[in-house]
């Protein structure tokens, strides 16, 4: 009985060995494989359906996972840290991007040999390239032109008597009062968490950093902008603090609140998922800037870029995905008619898809806006500290001021004193 | 012939083994790995993808000079202590109401109700109260207007954010401490009531000389557990206010987070760790000593 246990275990063990050797030997013979990991729905999508000809062409398997935006981050980092478990392809946030050049290495691989000279001029190199640059080498293909614009409800501005495009944070404050005095709501909010909208409507004098990536957020610009919002709702009186919960926004939207806020272009589509009620009745403009000519017609905030990281298996494999994504006028047409991703890639930007009126923008095309803000988008100043120094913003400098707490000067004096003092242990 | 096996080969040798094998191979590979691979990392200056440095004690020296880590030290501290004071006598009162008479009928439905919270997913408690504190359309200010009163900025001031971050714990929490404390109550043996009522002692009497002394296991582990699970504190707040508004609401574990993956700073978010491991151990050991004496004391 004994003996017949040892050659019954011993026949297992051998099966398994077997098993395991038949399965390598398979996956050796299998195709090629590209993993991506994404955080948005919509990119994935776009990026399934684009893949099934890629595959076609290549015979590569290609397989797309979504996960949420800061699991995936995180995610990342430890696979890259442990040195397995990355995928081959990643997107990879415009401002979570920072946190991987703390290192000597970065974990992804340089794209630019795989980058020509007639590439690069083809794109918008300010959104495509500069985000996710690191010390020369470009990491990163980022195919999102993100312009920031004000967004109104024009059928209330209309209601009050205000004309638009309001061209001056001057005449803007003169709108809002009208506004007020008229209908007895709130024309605008300020987000007192949010370092979003300060950063976009300052980046003309530099937003957070230097170009050497140091922090100074305390230009003149930066102070004129956070004074503004504050007096916006102490002095003027014609803003509120906005709700911190998104849901509450939307509904405060929903509800006719509010007739005026600020975003990127991809916060169009934030607005037709969550108050479609309100299809027609929006309509968007350049930024106001000052009347002295300080300040942009257009920011940018967000995006994202596909990186391949350095434990791709097939690095010149990812970089045809890569390419095929977002140097393919096609498959870039796609994206735009699916959630208004305006391309970096400059060849696209005589297609007249990218020109469609949209009907919840009152038949404006936002196409024609996009191309046009995007000339206006001051440079990017990339850097290692971008996270802790924007919640640091937000928490030490933007919010007492919002709230009434601290006078500007007082916020941003303690705010860069406090932030260089983040910085000294890096 | 019969064929002897070797000692380890044989089935009744070797079996007990092979059955706890799988749960010490999961032990040791994640639990008792990583907590000395971290202790490793703490020694470490590991910032970012590259080569590790040894550091000796230094990310523990600049512990004590960071100012958001004593920041998230004393909040945490706070949100431990407020915790005990409160969640504990309101658990106690709730264990006395479920343990009377008054209530035995209804006190399967209690027990489910006050038990609800703790099950119910952090993030899905964060979002909750993120509605129910909303400034201008949350249900609580919806209830303070209505008696007349200013809205609160429960969450978007400084000066409420901890205090609502409190209640919120005393809706999660306090239901699994009466449960606790109930079953405590449950075992002191009537017999000492009905000496004590013969020998015309009071309710507050026996309250103080028979309940509170035989509950006394109990609430050292319940207290013991609060101070554990504040210091643990992570993802109602992290949902809630991130830390905010200006790191009032920061926690330890939220600092680690924030150092560790925001900032990959990988050696000194592994000394925040340690260092909330030793504040820990510290605590249960002084309560564990305060405890003792007043038994012995008793």
């Amino acid at each position: 009985m004994r003996r017949n246990r040892v050659i019954v275990l011993a026949a297992f063990l051998t099966g398994i060995a077997l098993a395991g050797l038949h399965a390598s030997g398979e996956a050796e013979a299998s195709l090629p494989e590209i993993e991506f990991w994404t955080y948005a729905d919509n990119r994935a999508q776009w990026l399934e359906d684009i893949s099934v000809a890629f595959e076609e062409e290549t015979g590569a398997d290609v397989t797309i996972s979504v996960l949420p935006f800061a699991q995936m981050h995180d995610q990342l980092q430890s696979a890259l840290f442990a040195g397995t478990g990355a995928p081959d392809i990643v997107d990879v946030n415009i401002y979570q991007f920072g946190r991987f050049t703390t290192g000597e290495r970065t974990g992804f691989v340089a794209l630019n040999d795989y980058l020509t000279a007639s590439t690069v001029s083809d794109l918008y190199t300010s959104a495509a390239l500069a985000p996710w640059t690191w010390e020369g080498e470009y990491y990163g293909l980022g195919n999102e032109l993100n312009p920031t614009f004000m967004y109104y409800r024009w059928d209330l501005l209309e209601e009050a008597g205000i004309e638009t495009p309001i061209e001056t944070w001057e005449g803007f404050i003169e709108a809002g009062q009208q506004y007020v005095e008229r209908t007895g709501k709130l024309f605008t909010w300020v987000e007192p968490n949010a370092w979003q909208p300060w950063f976009f409507l300052s980046m003309d004098g530099g937003g957070f950093f230097d170009e050497s990536g140091e922090v100074a957020f305390d230009h003149e610009l930066g102070r004129r902008v956070l004074q503004m919002m504050h007096d916006w709702i102490y002095v003027h009186e014609i803003a509120g603090i906005a709700p911190l919960d998104p849901p509450a926004q939307y509904g405060a939207l929903g509800a006719g609140d509010y007739a005026v806020t600020f975003g990127a272009s991809w916060y169009q589509g934030f607005l037709k998922d969550n108050v479609s009620e309100l299809s027609g009745k929006w309509m968007m403009q350049h930024q106001p800037v000052f009347e002295d000519g300080m300040g942009s017609e257009a920011g940018a905030v967000g995006g994202t870029a596909m990186l391949i990281t350095e434990q791709a298996a097939d690095p010149d494999l990812a970089w045809r995905f890569i390419s095929y994504a977002n140097l393919d006028t096609d498959n870039l047409a796609e994206a735009f008619r699916r959630f208004n991703l305006f391309p970096t890639y400059r060849p696209m930007w005589d297609d007249p898809v990218l020109y469609q009126p949209d009907a919840y923008f009152n038949g404006q095309k936002p196409g024609e806006w996009i191309s046009e803000a995007g000339s206006a988008i001051p440079a990017y100043n990339p850097s290692p500290y971008w996270f802790p120094i924007a919640p640091h913003f937000a928490n030490n400098v933007l919010n007492p001021v919002v709230l009434g707490d601290m006078d500007v000067e007082q916020a941003m004096r303690e705010g860069m004193e406090s932030a260089r003092a983040l910085l000294e242990d890096y | 012939m019969t064929t002897r096996l070797p000692g380890w080969l044989n089935q009744k040798n070797s079996a007990p083994y092979l059955f706890v094998a799988p749960f010490f191979i999961l032990f040791l590979s994640f639990w008792v790995y990583p907590v000395f691979y971290s202790l490793y990392l703490s020694i470490q200056r590991a910032t970012g993808l590259g080569p590790m440095q040894f550091v000796g004690l230094d990310n523990y020296v600049r512990l004590i000079g960071d100012p958001r880590f004593l920041k998230s030290l004393a909040n945490t501290s706070v949100f431990a202590f407020g915790s005990v004071l409160l969640q504990v006598p309101i658990g106690l009162a709730l264990a006395l109401a479920f343990n009377s008479t008054l209530t035995h009928r209804l006190r399967g439905f209690y027990r489910v109700a006050y038990f609800l919270p703790i099950i119910t997913p952090g993030v899905v408690v964060g979002i909750m109260f993120s509605v129910i504190y909303e400034f201008d359309y949350g249900l609580l200010n919806q209830l303070v207007r209505s008696v007349g009163l200013d809205p609160i900025p429960w969450i978007r001031s400084p000066d409420y954010a901890m205090g609502s971050i409190l209640l919120l714990g005393i809706w999660i929490w306090t239901g699994l401490k009466a449960l606790y404390l109930l079953a405590g109550l449950q075992s002191i043996p009537k017999d000492y009531y009905e000496s004590a009522v013969i020998d015309g002692a009071s309710p507050s009497q026996q309250f103080l000389r028979i309940t509170l002394p035989q509950l006394r296991p109990i609430l050292m582990f319940v207290i013991i557990q609060t101070v554990i699970g504040s210091y643990a504190l992570f993802d109602q707040v992290w949902v809630l206010t991130e830390g905010g508004p200006r790191d009032a609401t920061l926690t330890m574990t939220m600092y680690l987070y924030e150092v560790g993956f925001q900032q990959f700073r990988l050696g000194y978010s592994a000394a925040i760790g340690y260092s909330i491991v030793f504040i820990v151990l510290g605590l249960t050991l002084v309560l564990l000593t305060a405890f003792k004496g007043l038994k012995d004391q008793a």
